[in-house]
């Protein structure tokens, strides 16, 4: 024990000891990237937060739009199933949960981000809320995340809650829409207060308020004048702020996913009206991929003609589009049309006329179509007037299998009735949430 | 000039030998079989309580000198021998003669092993099963290290991701004990923890991500096999214990060639050879529309090695240069290694030694996997490809060349450096100092020029990567006897590990023709990870000895780990074990052989990754400015997962040692586990979270039986076998729901079930010639989650057979099967759902094949799988393989060259072939078993998250053939 006991002869078992001691109970790392949730309880995260919420409705914009757009058929698939694809299940006119989880997580998550960002910035700015520039952004953000949800989905849920009907979404909307009205006045941001009204008038038509749905969008005319528009931005940074319709379908990219061809929007396109351009490419006569085994004639979109191309959220065509449609609910065709043309005279094309009601709701439908082309618009509308019985007939590559025949054999007929007409519930949301139990609750 | 640094580094090395060699001893003898009398060159002397040794010559002869005076005990060790030890009387100026007659010891018993302890510890003590892996006994000349621990240990699988070359294995010890966290043993190298998981993937920072070769680089390809002289696989959390919070996954430690006191002995070894892809396509398109482009690859090796010293001084020395072709177009690595291990003794009771080996490597592969820009998936999917040609069209193959401009190149630099102090201030307390530091440096350049076909305007990423793991290891053994009977022995020790990560991506588009840089390209993005964590811990060991045939052993391990949530402490680990040589009792039979009886029960851990703790928000850019996306909610109290484990077995040897037996039944169960808990998406944040919510059993047998059959002077017949069975179950899922894992492979988490499951959509009555009954949801859908099976094996049975023939020439045999488990196809799948399936254009009745069947509506003679194999609507997910095989791993025929050239004292020749030959379940349709999609992420931080495997678009490991010749002097 005496030996045992010789400092000489312990000295590294005393000495390494203390140095491990001392390095093994520093345990305190920071790493740099990630933001911590602290920092944005602080002012200077506001313009973050609210960027951040942006860009959630621009990814869920994006993915909503594109894959709403080929199950309307708005849009031919030209290839690829995969990535930037338009899967075997959608052509077939499916909107599944398991291959549409993504479209339900983006755009709830553009609404939690900024709902919970507008929270932020309520307690980070207290008082200046009101007239605050970034509270008007974040407040249009929310809005138009919760018209998303409404428009495109067969339901909502709200933070974790059970399955509601869309008129909650809607109802949110026209809430945020009206605060975000009241705070752009005040800060002076003019645009962003004609972006809150004109939103307001869609998702008042959606709640039955054609009233004031009327009212907001006639407002917004004569403030912002016919050919007003309201765009959510995208960006050349990375890929996943590109406009991904003009990404999936041009020949920029690697995908030439989507076709125009034997969509209703090569007819336009072929008369000449510049709201439906298409464009072909020498040497890339075919999509990316073969579909079912046969190679499908590539004839790109030009409405999204760069990969920075925005998106529109609310236009003054939308707004003529709006009264329009009251005024076939209230059986005035005649002035119907006129609103249509309106529409017409600032796209530069010919005036159409119609001889009935029924006519004028063909009329109706085509122009929207046309007018709000690949914004991620058109499959709420044709669900909403599905679902109303409205009269009035679809263009034929809309209610027919782009394989044809186009011969008016009425073969390939592939009517709206048959297909969903919105997205379902996440299959991520059935997994996690105990409140929510099947993809299309009955509410 | 890229290999212009390594040859200088490596000349100066081997000219170490001059500089040291010479010297006489006073201790000498020789080392003989005591049974045969044959000599047994390579035995370790050892002078106990002296840092002097040396080893056995060619005829068995050593000589050790400068021993101090007075009486010594000399020990000689020697694999597959009993320990002996001799007393000898050393006198000043003389020289004393003492040999040994060793006794062969098929068990080991007295071998020592590494435990976590400073001074190692008898096999005959633990309570745990440890494979040795005698690289001496290993007949083919060995590729990688991956091709060295495949199919070798009972418990240890090693499955092949790709073909490629560069890329490696999945290791795997006990199968998965973990569904969220690396389940990769830890590896350590003469002490020094290394990198286990999988260098990141070769891919741009944006974009879809598989837009890469579809394979990783393999860290352990940085080591030279022939530089390995065993290894110690360590399987269970109850044997790990004292390695702490991350070695759950078991530990593997590698210890390389430390050279021996002597006259220099040198190695020379040219392995020449090539690659050849087995058939793993139809009838018609046997390589799945690569068959243009598959060819064999060649592949040569030149090693140079030098061992040698003198007292109190040893050194190794190697080179080795490396030249792989893929059986791919532009699919190479070239590899110069460079390794010193030094060992002096500055004074008698202190040892030091410092091992440095460099890696320099260049891998280049072609763009695969499921990669619309890559040359494997547009020749899987022909008319269905990005160019729309046909296999027979005459452009499909120009076409496809067009994408092997397509450049991705990986280029490591490796440089791993130790060194050790052991310390005996009295000749039963040992002190052990151990710092070591791995640093791996990588570029990863993945180029599209201006032109591509896919790309026109050119894309182009470079990622510097690097990763350094810097351990500090302090272990004191103090061995006390309290009596003649009883001993004990008490480690107490510390242990510290930082693992750093840094990569900096730079990402440009529309480059210039020419070669293109990041900074000449008119868009560009960079991006930086940084990551750091750091883990430290104290471990204590008790191990008590009675009559050196009950031993009992207790241990406890504390840890720290940056990565645990803040409201967590210290970690507690504690493990018992006893072993019982109950053939040394006296009522024992000696008929009955030596039996060894053992039990344990322990536990380690596995630390949750560095950011998992922490509430977080990804500063995403949008529009040039910064924004916040939700990326990780956070878990305060975040703790590692804890895997208790209880083993019980024996070894035993009958017959007079020609029969040896190796059993472990263990019982492994995983609690606090975590699991990536999927969150609510309607609350904002999509990624998953880890939380201690889980419990995962496994369970299995582990059986090896070797046997000599045949022992003779000119013909000999060894045989031998294992059996390793594993049986994962998901017992707790702790409130959360079922999840999949991340990847196409289907894997799933459910309660009740494997660690990974498979899961898919699924055909009840796959063989009926009838349409097909899917297997449905609860709402009536077709149930894209139906359960097949567990995704690992849960069987593995290896066995060999070594024939020794006259004139020293052997052959040796070695096959493995694996069954149990099931993988997903995803690129038949993929091409299926595009309807240009070779399988169904094969698939010929009448002349008709199966599309133009289907489409005219005459199915009857089409089975209900193949009428939803062919129909793009109801091919999706339905490619799921019940993956059993058999491989031949290993054909070698050995044969000594005794051609006389000075100083040459030992030649030989070997042919091998490795998976040369294929056995798959009839069920089993394309491509191969082993196969591994999409392994890897863009950052290490990625690397280590498993999903299932499964198959993609992509190439399986080729078979090789290698001609090996090795001449010592």
């Amino acid at each position: 024990m005496k030996k045992l006991l010789n400092f000489k002869r312990i000295w590294p078992l005393v000495v390494a000891s203390a140095l491990l001691i001392l390095g093994a109970c520093d345990f305190t790392v920071t790493n740099p990237g990630p933001v911590q949730d602290e920092f944005l309880n602080d002012n200077s995260a506001n313009v973050s937060i609210v960027n951040g919420a942006g860009r959630m409705l621009a990814e869920a914009l994006n993915w909503v739009g594109y894959t709403g757009a080929a199950q309307i058929r708005a849009i031919t698939p030209s290839g690829s199933i995969g990535s930037f694809g338009i899967a075997p299940e959608v052509r077939n006119g499916e909107l599944n949960d398991d291959q549409t989880n993504t479209q339900w997580n983006f755009s709830q998550r553009a609404r939690s981000v900024s709902e919970q960002g507008l929270e932020h910035l309520r307690t980070n700015l207290d008082a200046d809320f009101s007239s605050s520039s970034l509270a008007a952004q974040i407040l249009i953000w929310a809005a138009y995340s919760n018209r998303l949800i409404g428009e495109n989905f067969c339901c909502t849920v709200i933070d974790g809650g059970a399955p509601e009907p869309i008129s909650v979404s809607f109802q949110r909307a026209e809430g945020q829409f009206t605060e975000a009205m009241s705070v752009a006045g005040s800060a002076g941001e003019t645009d962003l207060a004609w972006a809150a009204q004109a939103g307001r008038a869609s998702v008042r038509m959606w709640l039955g308020d054609w009233a004031n749905a009327v009212t907001d969008a006639q407002a917004v005319l004569a403030a912002a004048g016919n050919d007003w528009s309201y765009d959510m931005p995208y960006f050349n940074i990375d890929l996943d702020q590109y406009n991904r319709i003009y990404y999936a379908g041009s020949g920029d990219g690697p995908y030439r996913a989507f076709t125009v061809w034997h969509s209703p929007y090569e007819e336009t396109a072929d008369a000449g009206d510049a709201r439906t351009p298409t464009g072909t490419e020498a040497g890339e006569p075919f999509g990316d991929a073969t579909v079912d085994g046969d190679q499908i004639p590539w004839s790109f979109q030009l409405k999204h003609d760069q990969r920075t191309s925005p998106i529109r959220l609310s236009s003054s065509q939308e707004m003529q589009l709006i009264q329009a449609e009251n005024a076939l609910l209230n059986s005035d065709f005649g002035t119907a049309v006129s609103f249509i043309n309106a529409v017409r005279l600032t796209a530069g094309v010919p005036d159409v006329s119609a001889a009935s009601l029924d006519e004028g709701w063909t009329l109706l439908k085509r122009e929207h179509g046309i007018e709000l082309w690949l914004e991620g618009r058109r499959l709420g509308a044709i669900r909403r007037w599905e679902e109303a019985g409205r009269p009035g007939e679809y263009n034929f590559w809309e209610v027919h299998d782009w394989k044809g025949p186009d011969d008016g054999s009425g073969a390939g007929l592939r009517p709206f009735s048959g297909i969903d007409l919105s997205f379902p519930i996440g299959l991520d949301e059935q997994d996690t949430n105990p409140n929510v139990n099947e993809a299309r609750p009955s509410i | 000039m890229r290999y212009l640094k390594f040859t200088l580094i490596l000349v100066v090395l081997l000219s170490i030998p001059w500089i040291v060699q010479g010297q006489n001893g006073t201790v000498q003898g020789n080392v003989t079989d005591a049974r045969t009398g044959d000599a047994l060159p390579g035995a370790n002397i050892v002078v106990q309580g002296l840092s002097l040794g040396t080893a056995t010559g060619r005829n068995g002869d050593f000589t050790i000198d400068n021993v101090p005076m007075g009486t010594r005990r000399i020990e000689v060790r020697f694999i597959g021998y009993r320990l002996m030890i001799q007393e000898v009387m050393v006198s000043l100026d003389e020289t004393v003669t003492v040999n040994f007659q060793l006794e062969e010891d098929v068990l080991l018993l007295d071998e020592i092993v590494v435990t976590g302890t400073a001074g190692g510890a008898r096999k005959r003590e633990i309570g745990n099963s440890i494979a040795v892996l005698d690289i001496s006994k290993v007949q083919e000349p060995v590729g990688s290290v991956d091709n060295l621990l495949m199919g070798r240990v009972a418990g240890l699988n090693v499955q092949f991701a790709s073909g490629h070359p560069g890329s490696g294995g999945m290791i795997r010890l006990r199968g998965n004990n973990s569904v969220a966290m690396s389940n990769s043993p830890l590896i350590y190298i003469d002490g020094v923890r290394v990198r286990a998981d999988a260098y990141p993937k070769n891919v741009p920072p944006v974009g879809f991500s598989g837009r890469s070769s579809g394979a990783v680089t393999s860290p352990l390809n940085d080591i030279n096999p022939n530089d390995i002289e065993r290894v110690e696989v360590i399987k269970g959390a109850s044997a790990t214990t004292l390695y702490g919070t991350e070695a759950a996954g078991g530990v593997i430690q590698i210890f390389t060639k430390k050279g021996r006191a002597g006259q220099p002995n040198w190695t020379v070894q040219v392995d020449q050879g090539f690659d050849r892809m087995l058939e793993y396509g139809t009838n018609g398109r046997p390589f799945m529309g690569l068959d243009p482009f598959i060819d064999l690859g060649y592949r040569q090796k030149y090693s140079l090695s030098v061992g040698g010293g003198r007292a109190g001084m040893r050194y190794y020395v190697s080179g080795q240069f490396n030249d792989q072709q893929g059986v791919l177009p532009n699919s190479e690595q070239q590899q110069g290694q460079v390794r010193g291990n030094f060992g002096f003794s500055p004074r008698e009771n202190m040892q030091v030694n410092i091992t440095t080996s460099f890696t320099k490597s260049n891998v280049q592969n072609p763009p695969g996997g499921n990669n619309a820009h890559g040359l494997t998936l547009n020749a899987l999917r022909g008319r269905a490809s990005y160019f729309g040609d046909d296999w027979e069209s005459p452009d499909f193959q120009s076409n496809l060349e067009k994408l092997l401009e397509y450049e991705i190149t990986t280029e490591v630099d490796r440089v791993l450096t130790g060194a050790e102090i052991i310390f005996e201030p009295l000749s039963n307390f040992i002190h052990k100092f151990n710092v070591g530091f791995d640093r791996s440096a990588i570029e990863l350049r993945n180029i599209r020029r201006f032109g591509f076909v896919r790309a026109q305007d050119g894309i182009l990423s470079v990622e510097n990567w690097t990763g350094e793991t810097l351990t500090l290891e302090y272990s004191a053994s103090y061995d006390w006897r309290l009596s003649p009977d009883f001993r004990t022995n008490l480690t107490v020790g510390g242990q510290k590990v930082d693992n750093d990560v840094v990569s900096v991506l730079a990402y440009g588009e529309d480059v210039p023709p020419g070669e293109p840089t990041v900074s000449s390209a008119a868009i560009q993005l960079s991006r930086e990870f940084r990551e750091k964590v750091v883990n430290a811990g104290f471990f204590g060991q008790a191990l008590f000895d009675f009559k050196n045939k009950y031993f009992l052993t207790l241990g406890l391990r504390i840890d720290g780990n940056s990565a645990f949530g803040e409201d967590f402490g210290l970690e507690r680990y504690p493990k018992v074990s006893a072993a019982y040589v109950i053939s040394d009792e006296a009522f024992w039979p000696g008929s009955l052989g030596r039996v060894k009886l053992r039990g344990s029960w322990g536990q380690a851990g596995r630390a949750p990754g560095a950011f998992d703790a922490v509430r977080t928000w990804d500063p995403v850019g949008w529009g040039g400015q910064v924004a916040f996306e939700p990326e990780n909610v956070g878990n305060a109290a975040l703790a590692p997962e804890r895997t208790s484990e209880v083993e019980l077995g024996f070894e035993a040897a009958f017959l007079q040692e020609r029969v040896s037996v190796d059993f472990s039944w263990y019982n492994a169960t995983t609690s606090d586990a975590l699991f990536r808990v999927e969150q609510i998406p309607s609350l904002g944040f999509l990624n998953t979270q880890l939380e201690n919510v889980g419990e995962i059993n496994n369970r299995g047998v582990e059986l090896a039986v070797n046997a000599t059959l045949i022992e003779g002077r000119n013909f000999g017949l060894d045989i031998g076998a294992t059996l390793a069975t594993n049986f994962s179950k998901v017992k707790d899922l702790g409130g959360a729901s079922a999840f999949t894992l991340p990847g196409a492979g289907g894997g799933r988490i459910e309660l009740g079930r494997p660690a990974p499951g498979v899961v898919s959509q699924k055909i009840l009555n796959p063989d009926e010639f009838a349409d097909p009954i899917f297997a449905l949801d609860e709402a009536g859908n077709r149930d894209s989650r139906a359960f097949y099976g567990p995704n690992l094996p849960t069987e593995t049975i290896g066995a060999f057979i070594n024939l020794k023939l006259p004139k020293g020439i052997t052959l040796f045999a070695r096959g493995e099967y694996m069954g149990g488990h099931y993988i997903r196809d995803t690129a038949s799948s993929n091409v299926a759902r595009r309807g240009a399936f070779t399988f169904c254009d094969e698939l010929v009745i009448g002349g008709s094949n199966a599309y133009e069947l289907i489409a005219a509506g005459d199915v009857g003679g089409l089975t209900a799988f193949q009428r939803a194999a062919c129909t793009t609507s109801l091919a999706r997910g339905i490619f799921v393989y019940p993956a059993d095989f058999f491989k031949l791993r290993e054909l070698t025929l050995s044969v000594p060259l005794n051609l006389r050239f000075q100083g040459v004292h030992n030649m030989s020749l070997r042919i091998s072939g490795r998976n040369i030959f294929r056995w798959l379940n009839d069920d089993f349709l394309l491509f191969d078993p082993e196969m591994a999609g999409r392994r890897g992420g863009r950052t290490g931080a990625e690397v280590s998250r498993d999903g299932a495997r499964y198959i993609d678009e992509n190439i399986p490991a080729p078979s090789t053939w290698t001609f090996s010749l090795r001449f010592q002097f």
